[in-house]
């Protein structure tokens, strides 16, 4: 049960006067609210607005926990959002009084009879001592009444309505109260606060009389009740127009909801008891509880309030002069609306945007029936005929905190941190995103800059032992039977001549063609291999895997596992590192006969269990040990310790992309962007020509596909040495040409090479690997930088640094 | 050969450093190191496995059997994780690699990849709904299942009225303990 205000009750809230089975109504509603709070299965929200309603009946509602206390604490949080999906939704939204439209209606002191008599009974309130109230509505008198019981001097009641109920009529007089029916107000007079209202009759042909002075200090008025069906129009159900309430009610019901009391139109406190009962229990019974016979509640002495829905109050004035405010928030009045109307605005839709009537935060909740009402007869057509604007969400404003909820500071985001994130904090490192996870980009010691910390760190790795955290690559374990043939299927290369213990570089495309993801692949038994993928693909291409293993081949038999977490993973690199590992493992022959290039073991590093493989992604002789995650830091610490006598060092990924780019190996995701082939990049090599099929193969033979004009990957060496390249700056075959320039490729990486001393860069080229040599241009804001097309593969193209 | 290094002694997690918070409300303290397997197999062979396994093993998803400290959760049409006590982990595995040749599975070691918080007291499933959609009250005591609790995967254990296991993925696990906590605060206070 959710209510926007501070307690539930409603109008009850309001009105100490009525009487329930012979019960006041304060004491009622206390026991009953009691009765309704001790269930264990009903949870009441207070200060919480049902705000949106969406499909299936999903109802968002915000509530407000903590900003009505004086000094709330800290940790209490101010607002809550729910996300409900209801079996059922009764709606008893109630209903919201009209303002009436008079010139000088929206003077200080002018203001709802029905906020009056809530201010009085439910606050303490007098909001006037010498009142007047002008209604065309019945429901006002009660106003009148409660406010004369507690001790003010009703100065009137003007009543557009010229038949007043003798009941009413009675009660006023027994109280002393003033009833002008058939009388309209045709201004007011008050400076920073109303004094004094002129009220006029209206005789039977329309025509306004001489106006009469009376003094007050505050003037309630009342046009009606228009039934909230706000969070009905959201579930989009439709509305009909009732004319003897001159309101939209409730028809037809998108989805599984009822509505009950006075937003259905049906406003009788008894009504109100009755329907809500009901609904109650046709919603209890249809999800699957029992309820007890319905009570049915009377209320005493209940007379029917009725009223008529009035455009604009006759006036003697020209109405075109005057200010009558009908959309209290946009300031826009009944002469706007009119003047929308002869610009040849005749849609409500459009007489809306065109005044911006019901447009501010309250969207229109006092004046949509005022403003139709206007422009109804403006036009001379029925109110049906002139339409309704739509309600969307939200019912009222919601502040964007409500639905950032805890989505701020460090819970904006997830942040994944390596098994070893906590020492490279230590060492001072310096992090890079990448995807979710964070990366030590590099360790800089005495206030190095960038340039010169990797510098250090890739001369390390090259001259005797570099150490990096590889953790974050995706890892995925394939087993069972036909692992080899679904590994087949999904990459380029061949798999079932791979050797148990043997590891091979793998090409992942996707349907079209164009490199997805690439890594390397150990083959652990006959059924069992160890995938490796990229670190931002990991869950990309665990996807793509389950997606072609559950949807195209099901008659395989095999399973794929995320093993990513399960491993910390340190990449040792460098001349010395077999040194280095030899003496501290276990059950592995390290030489380079039983342990060659692109091989797997698997044995034990300082006693803890591990799968060693024999990868470089640097070119010089490498290792990436794998071991269970809580050892991860440990086992980098020791080594560390170990390796201080061949002066290791821990590089990051910035040390790692400059080895790598040495040796011309692409990163999959900035080398290619979607659309390389294999060929593209130079790797055709990986593209097993025999296999009957993969995912891609039919894509590669698309005579666009074999263009030998597509850009290609090639290195780039610039005249000048030092400078190096930006990464995505375009390259042009001119060096100075008028616009429009053709742009004929992009540098895709680019750094300064400590070993080379020189810059290198790696660059996608139309038809680039036939423009071996030429000199190719990029042009830059502040110059035009020459360059020339070389291999990709910078350092060592013979390989012979692999085997240390 | 190796120097002497004390493999256990040397083992670091995320939630180390958690501080288990109690309160009348709310309890929630992270897991206790244990084995755990992802174990995928042929529902025809499941017989075989809690053999292998020795206990056994439910068949319908969602269901979870718990006997000493061997725990088998179903979690899809072939998938299993079993859990047990640490150090139980190495012969659990040679009798289901034992039974490979016969009996084609997938049997992986996943005890690293994923940590366990546990929540409990009165305030336990509005603290998890705040990041999870399920209807809690009505997931059945002894049910478990796969859901999200704000932006990580878990596996979701409801071992009591109001108690819950909450599986994590490693690197998730600094986050939905943080989570956690800032939707579990407003219980800490003393009302």
């Amino acid at each position: 049960m959710v209510d926007e205000q501070s307690e539930i009750g409603g109008s009850l809230l309001s009105d100490p006067g009525s009487r329930i089975d012979g019960e006041a109504s304060w004491p009622w509603l206390a026991s009953t609210a009691a009765a309704l709070g001790s269930d264990e299965n009903v949870t009441i929200l207070t200060r919480t607005t049902a705000f949106g309603y969406y499909h299936q009946n999903f109802v968002a509602l915000a509530q407000r926990l903590s900003d009505h206390l004086a000094s709330p604490d800290t940790r209490l949080p101010r607002e809550r959002l729910w996300r409900v999906r209801a079996k059922r939704v009764v709606l008893a939204t109630g209903a919201i009084e009209r303002p009436l439209v008079f010139a000088g209606n929206d003077r200080p002191g002018v203001m709802l009879a029905g906020a009056a008599r809530t201010y009085l009974n439910r606050y303490g309130v007098k909001v006037g001592e010498r009142p007047i109230i002008v209604t065309s509505h019945d429901s006002a008198y009660l106003t009148a009444f409660d406010m004369a019981e507690n001790g003010a001097r009703v100065a009137a009641i003007i009543d557009l309505c010229s038949d007043v109920s003798p009941e009413l009529l009675e009660r006023a007089a027994r109280l002393d109260i003033k009833v002008l029916s058939g009388h309209t107000v045709t201004r007011t007079k008050g400076r920073l606060r109303i004094s004094c209202v002129y009220a006029a009759p209206v005789e039977a042909d329309g025509c306004v009389g001489r106006s009469l002075k009376i003094d007050c200090d505050a003037l309630l008025m009342c046009g009606g009740w228009t039934p909230s069906v706000h969070l009905f129009s959201q579930s989009r159900g439709t509305l009909s127009w009732r004319d003897d309430i001159g309101a939209f009610v409730p028809q037809h019901y998108a989805q599984n909801a009822s509505s009950a009391g006075a937003c259905d139109g049906r406003f009788l406190l008894s009504e109100a008891l009755n329907d809500g009962a009901a609904a109650g229990q046709d919603a209890a019974t249809e999800t699957g509880f029992k309820s007890k016979k319905l009570n049915i509640y009377k209320v005493d002495e209940e007379k029917l309030c009725s009223g008529l829905l009035i455009d604009e109050l006759p006036t003697s004035a020209n109405p075109d002069r005057i200010k009558a405010f009908v959309d209290y928030q946009h300031d826009v009045t009944a002469k706007d609306i009119r003047l929308a109307v002869r610009e040849g605005f005749h849609s409500i839709e459009h007489i809306k945007r065109y005044t911006t009537a019901g447009m501010a935060t309250d969207q229109g909740k006092t004046s949509n029936l005022n403003e139709l009402a206007i422009a109804s007869k403006t036009l001379s057509r029925p109110v049906t005929e002139v339409g309704l604007t739509t309600f969307r969400p939200p019912y009222t404003p919601t502040s964007f905190g409500t639905f950032a909820g805890l989505a701020r500071g460090d819970l904006f985001d997830v942040m994944r941190k390596s098994p070893i994130d906590d020492w490279a904090v230590q060492q001072g490192a310096v992090f890079e995103p990448v995807s979710l996870w964070r990366r030590a980009r590099y360790f800089p010691r005495n206030n190095e800059n960038m340039r010169s910390a990797v510098a250090r760190e890739c001369k390390a790795t090259r001259d005797s032992i570099g150490i990096s955290d590889a953790s974050t690559l995706g890892k995925i374990e394939v087993a069972g039977p036909d692992s080899a043939e679904f590994l087949n299927r999904i990459y380029t290369n061949s798999w079932t001549k791979l050797g148990v213990g043997r590891c091979r570089y793998g090409l992942m495309l996707g349907e079209d063609g164009f490199i997805f993801d690439d890594g390397v692949v150990g083959r652990l038994a006959k059924d069992r291999f160890h995938v490796t993928t990229t670190t931002g693909g990991a869950a990309r291409v665990m996807a793509h895997l389950e997606d072609y293993l559950q949807t195209e081949w099901p008659d395989l038999n095999l399973w794929l596992t995320s093993i990513t977490e399960q491993w910390a993973v340190i990449a040792l690199n460098g001349p010395n590192v077999r040194k280095l590992i030899e003496p501290l493992v276990e059950g592995i022959d390290l030489d380079s006969k039983s342990f060659p290039h692109m091989a797997v073991r698997e044995g034990k590093i300082f006693g803890v269990p591990a799968r060693v493989f024999r990868v470089s992604f640097t070119g010089e002789l490498g290792f990436e040990i794998n071991v269970p995650s809580r050892y991860g830091r440990a086992v980098w610490e020791r080594l560390i310790e170990e390796g201080a006598k061949y002066d290791i060092v821990p590089y990051g990924t910035e040390a790692l992309h400059v080895l790598r780019a040495e040796k011309g190996y692409i990163i999959v995701g900035q080398d290619t962007d979607g659309t390389q082939t294999p060929d593209d990049v130079g790797m055709a090599w990986a593209v097993g020509k025999n296999k009957p099929d993969f995912v891609g193969k039919r894509s590669l033979t698309r005579p666009d596909m074999l263009n030998t004009n597509r850009k290609q990957l090639v290195g780039l060496l610039t005249d000048e040495s030092e400078h190096v390249l930006e990464e995505g700056a375009q390259i042009t075959a001119s060096a100075y040409s008028s616009p429009p320039v053709k742009m004929i490729g992009h540098v895709t990486s680019a750094y300064w090479s400590e070993t080379l001393q020189c810059s290198i860069a790696m660059a996608v080229v139309e038809g680039g690997r036939a423009r071996m040599g030429a000199k190719l241009y990029v042009p830059m804001p502040d110059d035009v930088h020459p360059v020339r097309v070389v291999e990709p593969v910078f350092y060592d193209s013979e390989g012979g640094r692999l085997d240390g | 050969m190796a120097d002497k290094f004390d493999v256990r002694a040397s083992q670091s997690g995320p939630l180390d450093s958690a501080v288990i918070s109690a309160g009348p409300m709310l309890v929630m303290a992270p897991v206790g190191e244990c084995a755990r397997f992802s174990l995928r197999i042929a529902h025809k062979n499941l017989s075989k496995a809690e053999a292998a396994f020795g206990r056994d093993i439910p068949a319908k998803i969602g269901e979870m059997s718990s006997a000493g400290e061997k725990t088998a959760l179903c979690l899809g049409p072939d998938e299993w994780l079993l859990l047990a006590r640490a150090g139980e982990g190495e012969e659990i595995a040679a009798r289901f690699s034992k039974m490979y040749a016969q009996t084609n599975h997938s049997l992986v070691d996943v005890g690293h990849r994923t940590l366990a918080i546990d929540i409990s007291g009165p305030a336990a499933a509005l603290v998890l709904n705040a990041g999870c959609p399920l209807d809690l009250e009505a997931m059945g005591t002894g049910r478990c299942t796969r859901s999200v609790l704000d932006k990580a995967e878990i596996i979701l254990m409801k071992l009591a009225k109001e108690h819950y296991r909450v599986e994590i993925a490693r690197s998730f696990a600094e986050y939905v303990w943080r989570f956690l906590s800032h939707a579990g605060r407003e219980f800490d206070i003393s009302k």
